[in-house]
């Protein structure tokens, strides 16, 4: 039995030290997941730690024939998901008349000119990254990020192969695009004309 | 094919998944158009910046209020048992009072006493209620199931001590018989006393666990021999060839949540289970 399957059986037995070691087998990779799906620390935070309480709770029902890394992703993704519906309901409901577009596109805003250069370039990809709507993003994090492979992808999200092909081809098309149409301004006052010529 | 159709092509290029014939149409293209070749190098240059994204370091007090939040969440699930243990030791209570004022009358009619010590036990039970309430949990945060054990036993060791006192006669067998089966609610698959069956074609289950998904209902259909022939993003439906197969998805379905039968009683031999989440 591999280590993970140990810990897994410990936890399970009661042995609070064990599911503390299964904790950071994962921790940072679930919390880099849920920073980068909310692109803020304390929300990522919070919603890492609900993932390892529900792992927690739910370890009776987690099924042998699937990965343990798959299943806490999939508890992650679900959590991420559910945060964003009810930041975006919570949103419309004290702006009607703010579409939702303002969520979910990125922004053109030009950075502050205090950026510092060297940096200005992966800011930009972040800020992009954050105004993915929440399919593409998670794609982008698991495939560009965090390196997983499309059958893992397609096991964590629970999707059809095809449709995680197509979502990764046109989340990077989307992100490609909005890097493209950014315009961040370099300290010496001169502008670019593509978003990738920051790197 | 226009550009938008090429555009597609980029990302699984990229990644090594198109086949040959795929693989040609996009190269020869490439060859001649500058706007898809920019858009391939700018695709492969994001994938490269996205690749040296550094990974965050977790937060200080991560693991520390981590560990706060799953001691709470301990606590808020024992608090549910307490009550049902409260309940359970009070039932008990309750049962050999009545029987040490039945048995002694019974045996011997001459005996007044019985009936004022059964009252007495009666209002002891009364307050074996509060025993079990949230408010005086002994030491959760070790190992909580465990001291919930061992207080509910103590109770069934009060109940004893009161049996023995009112009735000496030696129940001891009958009472260790009584005391098992009442804590059985705290197992979760004894809810169902009898093995029931999925009777109609369209069922819902009431979950509040979130991995309960269309997928894990398929990975739990063919654990079981049936097979899953469609689903969607809350639903799946699966072909139930016997009544044992109609007996086994109850029983796994019951172990996710609360199962409610909505189709008709039309029996088909295939079943649409629809994920509600609580």
């Amino acid at each position: 039995m591999d280590i993970e399957s140990q810990l897994i059986e410990r936890s399970l037995d009661g042995d609070s030290v064990a599911f503390e070691e299964l904790v950071m087998l994962f921790d940072r990779k679930i919390y880099n997941y849920c920073y980068r799906m909310t692109n803020n620390p304390d929300d990522a935070e919070d919603l890492a730690q609900e993932v390892f309480i529900k792992v927690y709770r739910n370890l009776k029902s987690f099924r042998r024939d699937s990965k343990f890394s798959t299943w806490i992703y999939r508890i992650a993704h679900n959590i991420c998901i559910d945060n964003h519906r009810k930041k975006r309901f919570r949103l419309l409901s004290i702006n009607r008349e703010d579409d939702q577009q303002e969520l979910e596109m990125p922004s053109t805003d030009p950075l502050p000119e205090d950026q510092i250069i060297s940096s200005e370039g992966y800011d930009m990809v972040l800020e992009c990254i954050a105004a993915l709507k929440p399919e593409y993003k998670s794609v982008i994090i698991l495939r560009d990020i965090q390196n997983y492979s499309y059958e893992e992808i397609a096991d964590i999200l629970n999707k059809p192969m095809g449709t995680v092909k197509s979502n990764i081809s046109r989340a990077r098309a989307c992100l490609r695009d909005s890097i493209r149409s950014h315009r961040p301004r370099t300290p010496d006052g001169r502008g670019v004309n593509n978003g990738f010529e920051a790197f | 094919m226009d550009l938008k159709h090429f555009d597609e092509y980029i990302s699984p290029y990229l990644d090594g998944k198109l086949n040959e014939e795929e693989k040609a149409v996009l190269e020869n293209h490439l060859d001649t158009c500058t706007e898809c070749m920019a858009k391939l190098e700018e695709t492969r240059k994001l994938v490269q910046v996205l690749d040296s994204l550094d990974e965050l370091p977790l937060p200080t007090d991560f693991h520390k209020n981590l560990t706060i939040k799953l001691e709470q969440s301990k606590r808020q699930r024992n608090t549910h048992w307490y009550s049902w243990a409260g309940a359970v030791a009070a039932i008990i209570i309750i049962f050999f009072s009545i029987k040490a004022v039945i048995g002694p009358l019974q045996l011997d009619k001459a005996t007044e006493s019985a009936p004022m010590e059964a009252e007495i036990a009666t209002d002891e039970s009364g307050e074996g209620d509060f025993k079990f309430e949230p408010g005086e949990p002994e030491s959760p945060a070790a190992a909580p199931e465990d001291s919930n054990e061992k207080e509910a036993r103590g109770d069934s060791e009060i109940a004893r001590v009161e049996q023995e006192e009112m009735a000496p006669q030696g129940e001891w067998g009958e009472a260790d018989s009584q005391a098992e089966p009442a804590e059985a609610p705290q197992d979760d698959g004894s809810y169902y006393g009898e093995t029931r069956a999925i009777q109609t074609d369209v069922v819902e289950v009431y979950t509040e666990d979130i991995c309960i998904t269309p997928y894990a209902l398929k990975l739990m259909a063919l654990d079981n021999d049936m097979e899953p022939i469609e689903s969607d993003e809350n639903s799946v439906v699966i072909v139930l060839d016997g009544e044992d197969k109609r007996h086994i998805l109850f029983e796994e379905l019951s172990k996710m949540g609360e199962i409610k039968e909505v189709g008709s009683n039309n029996i088909e031999d295939q079943v649409r289970v629809i994920i509600k989440v609580k």
